[in-house]
């Protein structure tokens, strides 16, 4: 038996756990349950102010932010834009793949549902076309909300998630998001070509 | 024209109505008031999961879409709602209650909700 044919009980068990609730509760509920686990989870993680934009940085490169423990080493692109290499979840789809040869039924309606606007995806600054799959409903919130807790010089920082691509590699941008922060559609679909995700910290004045 | 609030705040003066809340589809509070102890965020959560489940039942059954479930405990009665597509309201209302009224109540409130929302 190779390696790829070993299933991850705890893989299978989670993407089967959103399943049923999808079918037994709907996709905007489940969606937002989703958001509400990514929120509970963000709410346990202690505050931390870094002195400078430049410690902050270095941070990151070490992988010792909060965000970094929860979706591994981003790359700074310039312009506090960060694209993140590997998608926190590609090990869960790539051994549902593995083992189903396709993702459960009804993961699509749950990705739409977090692009639709909503209250809570705009108060973070997430979804609004860069969700690709139902895992961008925990990753996307739970790192903005971890954001909220970082202050850069005492002064606040938020984040706005620019885009985003599926394992498939096709790209979803957040075009709502790309124009309030004032980055271009082009540099995110740059950084996508590279990276799964697409993200910007802009620290408040 | 009243906002949400003032709209809630209208039914929970109708007796036996303690909370009103609109919540939407996944269950973020738009806006809710309580006269008593409810924590309307954590209304927002179960109603949503409530209603999307009463929907798949209805729909398996082939009832058609949902506009309206009661659910009586032993100390009080919740009244959910479908607002158009995007949000629900739900009232929870105690035994003093009078079922007719709270229902009246959620009904004529209605269309005006759904022209704040």
């Amino acid at each position: 038996m190779s390696k790829e044919d070993v299933l991850d009980i705890a893989h299978v068990g989670f993407l089967e756990m959103i399943k049923a609730l999808i079918g037994q509760s709907g996709a905007p509920s489940t969606k937002g349950t989703l958001i509400r686990i990514a929120l509970a989870a963000a709410d346990k993680v202690d505050n931390v102010d870094y002195p400078s934009i430049e410690d902050f940085l270095t941070a990151v490169e070490n992988v010792e932010t909060n965000i970094s423990r929860i979706e591994g080493p981003a790359v700074h692109i310039g312009d506090g834009v960060f694209g993140l290499p590997k998608c926190p979840f590609a090990d869960s789809i790539a051994n549902y793949k593995d083992v189903f040869k396709g993702m459960p039924e009804g993961f699509a309606e749950v990705t739409n549902e977090f692009n639709r606007e909503g209250i809570v995806t705009d108060k973070f600054r997430v979804g609004s076309g860069a969700g690709v799959s139902p895992f961008c409903a925990i990753h996307q919130p739970l790192r903005s909300a971890l954001g909220n807790g970082i202050t850069i010089g005492g002064k606040k920082t938020v984040i706005y998630q620019l885009g985003c691509k599926s394992a498939g590699g096709a790209k979803g941008l957040a075009q709502k998001w790309i124009n309030e922060s004032g980055h271009s559609e082009e540099l995110v679909t740059k950084v996508l070509d590279d990276h799964m995700c697409c993200y910007c910290i802009k620290v408040e004045e | 024209m009243d906002n949400i609030r003032d709209l809630l705040g209208d039914l929970v003066r109708t007796e036996g109505i303690n909370t009103a809340v609109v919540v939407s589809r996944d269950g973020f509070v738009i806006e809710g008031v309580s006269t008593g102890n409810v924590d309307t965020e954590a209304v927002g959560a179960v109603v949503a999961s409530g209603i999307g489940a009463a929907e798949v039942m209805g729909r398996e059954l082939m009832t058609g879409e949902m506009t309206q479930g009661m659910l009586e405990y032993k100390n009080g009665v919740i009244v959910m709602s479908t607002l158009g597509m995007d949000a629900i309201l739900a009232v929870v209302a105690d035994l003093s209650a009078k079922l007719g009224s709270v229902r009246y109540q959620v009904k004529k409130s209605m269309p005006k909700l759904l022209d704040v929302l």
